[in-house]
């Protein structure tokens, strides 16, 4: 429990980013600051985790808590001299609300953690990709001295291309107290399901009604298959996460025009390449559609929307850096995907590969796990099919349609391993990590009114 | 107009009702799902590995060592033993199926596949754990 008092830190870090970035521009609620404070808090720790192991040459506590604090310190000042004057503007999208509300809302929360927090107990190890890699690099990052490179040199059965930073995250808050790296583990999973929970409700509420949005944040975080496999200590929820934080800003940004919501939606893009090897495909087909969008909106000044979009790369840049150093320099190539599929006789690249993969998914998504709530998401889609395609919403149709290709190209290409086997592996973990982002946007669109 | 709102309207209440039932129902499968924890608790919380847990301090001054098995470890049918040495052991290196180093760890099923890997590879073992993981040294040629 006392490495609560770490992400504390990393909040803090995030908190005080976050009031810089926006300085005097009408703020988002405070609930939706709060939220995406812990992920881009712990995402800086642990990016300075991993830039202290490259100057140190070795896990050096000393040093990743002298940066960490520095870097709080330095914020902190800063906040007081940027700190706006008059911060009683509300925000331009934020409702009003009822201190009743809030009370319901934080006795269901309440229950549903402590939901959450006593099922993360029932692999208290993680499941078998929790340890056999994301803990087991951590363990080479933390007791590895100067042989913490020796993650990338593993066999490739431990998945040495995987990108690093939930690791780094576990070394991150396991430096400060030294209390056992599994528990730093499993408390980072659960922080990061609550906080996906959490921040679903604190993006909704800023464009449907609150009570909706809690509805939605509830159900999410109530759904059995969301709180095993955000649970499992995988870096699914941290993806999961980042992506659904990126669409909440993309959104406020593409409704607000606001730059510095630009750059802040461009920070938690640039995470999720270091997250996963799909968030590579996650961040290339977000920003890409963004800046097109953005390019061909008549109603926007073109020199205004190039700014936007530079602010958006600059932010991209600055926190994706990180992956871009560890695929140079450490990861070897992923055997994950296959880039020339004319090189490899190709098994399942078929009418049968295609019917099982698809089958496959239509059995996953009606597991009952996840008790319907992928039914829900369809039937909101249908009920409302022209709001899929209004105004941003276009951007995000295509983002999942276009991800969806990009799977099934993954599926029948694939040439190392057997087909339904992978799809077993596979198939339920990205169902989980798409499915925050998916009910945000089905009760975003059925619920929203026309910017 | 209100026709349609009136329509909109009941789809809306459609929609939460549906959205209330689920909630509902998760609320019940994750009561039944933490009774069901609670009477089977510490049967699972072994750790990965932990069989080779005492070759950790056997090993300590090592960076990087063998792992040999006559199990062929593939993607689909490996026995994890080879992910769960690795997990134990970090951050010694685990080298799968290369006999090239002095010290190696062998992982076989029965005894008489250990000394058939062992003769193969002409290494002596230093060490034998209760589970029956040997860390070997190879003869000096």
């Amino acid at each position: 429990m006392i490495d609560l008092l770490t992400y504390l830190i990393s909040l803090f870090i995030g908190f005080f980013i976050i009031r810089i970035i926006l300085k005097d521009q009408p703020p988002l609620p405070t609930t939706l600051i709060l939220c995406l404070s812990i992920g881009l808090g712990i995402g800086v720790s642990a990016t300075l985790t991993f830039y202290s192991l490259f100057v140190f040459g070795q896990f050096n506590q000393a040093a990743i808590l002298g940066i960490n604090f520095t870097v709080l310190l330095g914020l902190f000042i800063a906040n007081i001299f940027y700190f706006p004057s008059d911060n009683n503007d509300k925000s331009l999208l934020e409702q009003k609300s009822n201190i009743k509300f809030y009370v319901t809302c934080g006795i269901c929360w309440s229950i549903v953690i402590i939901i959450i927090a006593i099922l993360s107990k029932q692999y208290p190890f993680g499941g078998w990709d929790a340890w056999g890699l994301y803990n087991m690099k951590a363990k080479f990052l933390i007791f590895g001295a100067e042989r913490w490179k020796d993650f990338a040199k593993v066999h490739w059965h431990t998945q040495p291309s995987y990108p690093i930073l939930l690791p780094l995250i576990n070394t991150w808050i396991f430096s400060v107290f030294q209390r056992g790296m599994i528990a730093a583990a499993s408390m980072t999973s659960i922080i990061f399901s609550v906080s996906c929970g959490l921040l679903l409700y604190a993006g909704l509420s800023q464009f449907i009604k609150k009570w909706i949005a809690f509805l939605a944040s509830i159900l999410l975080m109530s759904t059995p298959s969301y709180i095993f496999w955000s649970t499992t200590q995988y870096a699914d929820v941290i993806l999961s996460y980042f992506l659904l934080s990126s669409v909440i800003l993309l959104i406020t940004m593409l409704r607000t025009k606001n730059h510095r919501i630009a750059f802040l939606a461009g920070l938690f893009l640039g995470f999720m390449p270091f997250a996963k090897n799909e968030g590579i495909v996650m961040l290339v087909f977000l920003s890409g559609l963004t800046s097109a969008y953005l390019l061909l909106n008549k109603d926007l000044n073109r020199a205004n929307a190039i700014s936007i979009i530079k602010f958006l790369f600059i932010g991209i840049a600055m926190t994706g850096a990180a992956t871009l150093i560890f695929k140079i320099f450490l990861a070897p190539p992923t055997r994950e995907v296959l880039f020339n599929p004319l090189t490899k006789e190709l098994e399942f690249c078929n009418i049968k590969g295609f019917l099982t993969t698809v089958g496959f998914y239509k059995t996953e998504l009606l597991n009952r796990g996840w008790n319907f709530i992928w039914v829900l998401v369809v039937l909101l889609g249908i009920f409302r099919p022209k709001n899929l395609i209004r105004n941003e919403n276009k951007i995000f149709l295509t983002f999942f349609a276009l991800f969806f290709i990009t799977l099934l190209y993954v599926y029948l290409t694939t040439a190392h391993f057997d087909l339904t086997w992978r799809l077993e592996c596979t198939a339920s973990r990205i169902a989980f990590y798409l499915l925050p982002t998916i009910v945000f946007f089905s009760f975003y669109s059925f619920w929203s009114e026309d910017s | 107009m209100k026709i349609k709102n009136k329509k909109i309207s009941y789809l809306t209440s459609f929609i939460i009702g549906i959205i209330i039932l689920l909630i509902a129902i998760n609320l019940a499968v994750n009561f039944v799902s933490i009774m069901a924890q609670i009477t089977t608790i510490g049967n699972r919380s072994t750790e990965p590995g932990f069989q080779y847990f005492d070759l950790k301090d056997k090993l300590k001054d090592e960076t990087a060592v063998g792992f040999l098995s006559d199990i062929t470890p593939t993607p689909e049918d490996n026995d994890g033993q080879f992910m769960m040495a690795q997990y134990m052991l970090a951050p010694v290196l685990l080298d799968l199926s290369n006999p090239g180093h002095k010290i190696n760890i062998i992982n076989a099923p029965t005894p008489d596949s250990a000394k058939a890997i062992l003769s193969i590879i002409r290494a002596k073992p230093t060490y034998i754990n209760p589970f029956g993981k040997i860390i070997s040294e190879r003869y000096n040629d």
